[in-house]
């Protein structure tokens, strides 16, 4: 998997292309962290070049959210594949995740 | 092409992409579509890195994976010799409550369930053998 991380306006995006297995997932986890490390608590995560996700990748994306869930911090995913949602479903996570449709989307209330 | 292959790996996370490649190819030579390769390889990679990091317990292991498609089924038999333990009787997760309550981990065996059209467990001869089966729609 590649990550690219952008600051946009108030947030940081992560930009995810490849496949969100076992074996990425902790990459992922420590991007995620190093973004909060240096200080910022608004994080989007865009996955356009995302097609698949297994339940290592879901565990990054429950523990990161509730890493950021204080007043003044935000958490998004972006640009979902329908086999990426239809994971997302099945785990019952759409009901505990902000998703938005697209990164302008998401900034914007930001 | 052989249509029933195994593959050996051992107990490390790093080995799964080689395993859902090898079944990537299978299902694709049998026509079968993307949708329903992709279910398959979560599956075989939810069980796989299950028995690695909870049968081995991240210690040394082997696990042989074997594929058997035809044109309207693919099966795959995973074997392993960790302790017994069944995970088909581990409790459905929370998908329910809130960010706070909802606890992480607990979602392999679930995925593996939904995306899948059979799934048994079984001890014989030492090992555990959990056999994952997906239908070609129609």
């Amino acid at each position: 998997m590649e990550i690219t991380t952008v600051t946009r306006g108030n947030g940081t995006v992560l930009s995810l292309a490849g496949r969100i297995d076992t074996v990425a997932a902790p990459m992922l986890e420590q991007a995620i962290n190093r973004v909060m490390e240096s200080g910022s608590r608004k994080i989007l995560l865009d996955f356009s070049g995302v097609s698949y996700i297994s339940s290592g990748g879901l565990r990054v994306l429950l523990a990161s959210a509730k890493k950021l869930k204080n007043t003044g911090d935000r958490f998004g995913l972006c640009c979902l594949s329908a086999d990426v949602l239809k994971v997302l479903k099945l785990a019952g996570f759409t009901s505990i995740f902000s998703i938005y449709p697209s990164e302008g989307e998401a900034l914007a209330g930001w | 092409m052989d249509r029933s292959p195994t593959l050996e790996i051992p107990a490390d996370p790093g080995e799964i992409p080689r395993v859902t490649a090898m079944l990537e190819q299978v299902m694709q030579a049998c026509g079968f579509s993307c949708d329903a390769i992709q279910d398959l390889q979560l599956a075989v990679e939810e069980a796989v890195a299950n028995t690695i990091v909870h049968g081995y317990r991240g210690g040394a292991g082997d696990v042989a994976i074997t594929i058997h498609a035809t044109e309207g089924a693919v099966e795959v038999r995973i074997e392993d010799r960790a302790p017994p333990f069944n995970p088909l009787s581990l409790p459905d997760p929370d998908r329910e409550s809130g960010l706070d309550e909802r606890r992480i981990g607990g979602l392999g065996i679930y995925l593996i369930r939904q995306v899948v059209d059979h799934v048994t467990y079984h001890f014989s001869g030492g090992k555990n053998v959990l056999t994952l089966v997906k239908r070609k729609p129609g």
